[in-house]
């Protein structure tokens, strides 16, 4: 099995299209370094117009632990987009591509072969995220420096000590990490379906998009359902730097999404492990 | 025993029978051949021998053991190459070999990829990138591809597909090489030219059925020819050998060409009698032909 998942990092490594999630994030997240290095200030001096009447802000708010923030808020719609960008392809490459028949007549089942690619889009998912920490925490300190964070929320305001921020941001990478986790097994799912690169990524955004619009509409109807769609729980790891840190819905978001998560597996590895390859 | 055991074989598309009931076996050390026109069920039963289909019934049996309850142990002995050669274009034939490699239970030594390299005759070129290469050099990986287990059985679907002349040949004499070495081989081909030079047995299916199969001396051989005779002026026959012992053997006439299915110790006899009754004999041509055999019987089939 090990050697397996070796080799289908092999392929992800081998394929040009892996770097360009990560070409992505780069490019994306160095041009919100450089705007908020050049304009970053007036931008949140906008922001926070609306609390002078209520506080008194002094000292540094633009701070690489804000930065780091605003970043992630800012990749919820491109983050999935850039997994399925790979996880979507992995087995529909490989149907359009011809090669699924050659792996599939070899000694190692099906189910063997389904895991360890699986295996490779996590550790291929999680590298993104990783990236992405790096790009945007470590690399907002270096720019803009540490210090004490303001988190705008719905709520209100939220001020963090900087003592007290890395750890949630820890946490925060490993929640996002199993919500990409979830949008990589949809989009894992549908490729085992799919017999081209294009549905699987066209879907999974599809989806991504109708159950976001669904869970924004202030209707009725929608309202029982919305606990239960995926892209409801997505923004939990918003959740982390809430005062005091609300673990219990945390958790029951995280669920939700270990469920999803799952449930799209057992989806996919049901069909691939039975269906007739003919491509 | 034999290598390859295939029972009662059937697969349903939907309302499609693409298999029905199909046996066969194959024996050690040939090169057996599987013929039918397009949509016969060559491909399916070459995908359902590899488990890249699954049959909707019947049992297949390599080596005396079932593919379903030793699928793993199997499959380590068979190399095949279905339909076209289909590799990672971004990858080097190198590499890909080196990759598919590691698929096969048995390790694999970088001395033996060189060496298929060299077998198949793409040293020189294995650091390319497979999406430079030709339909030729990717059947040559694809053979190359073939042999990395070190395979007792070979599949081979339609591999001379799109090859030129100088490439069907050397195919044909990878193939006997590979008999020569103690191999097994399965193929398919639509040039029937191909598998009658080189097939020891065959199989003729059309509608997932077989409609025939033995081996090439039974299906090919002196016995049971059909027997064509042109003759100078267009005469009716079937009277001459009405209540003769040549009425079931005469199969027709068109024009000027008289049919007969006969052994060919008989031809002697039947010119003798045909001249007997003042028919003039232009030529006699005997040799029975894949081409005539798979044609008849593949029309007789759809009829």
């Amino acid at each position: 099995m090990l050697k397996l998942i070796g080799v289908e990092l092999y392929k992800i490594y081998t394929k040009p299209r892996s770097y360009l999630g990560l070409l992505a994030i780069t490019i994306i997240v160095c041009l919100i370094h450089i705007a908020m290095y050049s304009g970053g200030q007036e931008y949140l001096d906008f922001i926070f117009a609306t609390f002078k009447d209520s506080f008194d802000v002094s000292g540094k708010i633009l701070t690489g632990n804000l930065i780091a923030f605003i970043i992630l808020q800012m990749l919820v719609v491109q983050m999935p987009l850039l997994v399925a960008f790979v996880t979507g392809d992995i087995i529909s490459g490989e149907a359009s591509g011809g090669t699924l028949r050659i792996l599939a007549g070899k000694p190692y089942s099906r189910s063997h072969i389904f895991f360890s690619k699986f295996i490779a889009c996590a550790i291929y998912t999680f590298v993104l995220v990783v990236w992405l920490g790096i790009l945007a925490v470590v690399l907002g300190h270096l720019l803009f420096g540490s210090g004490d964070m303001m988190v705008l929320k719905t709520e209100g305001l939220v001020v963090l000590r900087d003592g007290d921020i890395l750890w949630r941001y820890g946490y925060a990478f490993i929640i996002a990490f199993f919500i990409l986790l979830l949008i990589a097994s949809l989009a894992f799912c549908i490729s085992s379906f799919a017999e081209n690169s294009i549905t699987p990524i066209v879907i999974t955004m599809g989806l991504i998009i109708i159950s976001t619009v669904i869970g924004t509409l202030e209707v009725p109807l929608f309202e029982y359902i919305k606990p239960i769609l995926f892209t409801t729980h997505m923004i939990i790891w918003r959740n982390m730097f809430d005062k005091p840190v609300p673990w219990n819905d945390i958790l029951l978001s995280m669920s939700i999404v270990f469920s999803y998560t799952c449930l799209f597996t057992g989806i996919a590895w049901f069909h691939f492990t039975r269906k007739d390859i003919l491509t | 025993m034999s290598i390859l055991s295939v029972k009662n074989l059937s697969k349903t598309y939907q309302q499609f029978k693409a298999l029905d009931n199909l046996s066969f076996d194959v024996q050690p050390g040939q090169i057996y051949g599987l013929l039918g026109p397009n949509g016969a069920g060559k491909s399916t039963t070459m995908r359902c021998l590899l488990t890249l289909i699954k049959p909707d019934a019947g049992d297949i049996s390599y080596f005396s053991k079932k593919l379903n309850e030793h699928r793993r142990e199997i499959l380590n002995k068979v190399g095949y190459l279905i339909e076209k050669p289909d590799f990672y274009n971004y990858l080097s034939a190198y590499n890909n070999l080196k990759l598919l490699s590691k698929y096969s239970t048995n390790k694999i030594e970088d001395k033996t990829i060189h060496s298929l390299i060299e077998k198949v005759g793409l040293k020189g070129r294995e650091n390319d990138a497979v999406k430079k290469y030709s339909h030729g050099m990717k059947q040559r990986l694809g053979l190359a591809q073939v042999l990395l287990n070190n395979p007792d059985l070979i599949i081979l679907d339609e591999p001379n597909t799109g090859l030129d002349p100088q490439g069907i040949v050397e195919l044909r004499n990878f193939i006997f090489d590979l008999k020569n070495e103690g191999k097994t081989v399965i193929l398919s081909s639509h040039i029937l030219n191909e598998i009658e030079q080189l097939a020891d047995s065959m199989i003729i299916i059309n509608k997932g059925k077989s409609i025939i199969q033995g081996t090439k001396e039974e299906l090919l051989g002196e016995n049971n020819l059909h027997v064509k005779i042109e003759v100078e002026h267009s005469t009716p026959i079937e009277k001459i050998v009405q209540n003769t012992h040549w009425q079931n053997k005469y199969k027709g006439t068109n024009d000027t060409t008289v049919s007969f299915d006969i052994e060919k110790k008989e031809i002697p006899h039947l010119v003798s009698f045909l001249s007997d009754n003042e028919i003039g004999i232009v030529a006699v041509s005997y040799r029975k032909k894949l081409e005539e055999l798979y044609m008849s019987l593949t029309q007789i089939s759809n009829a």
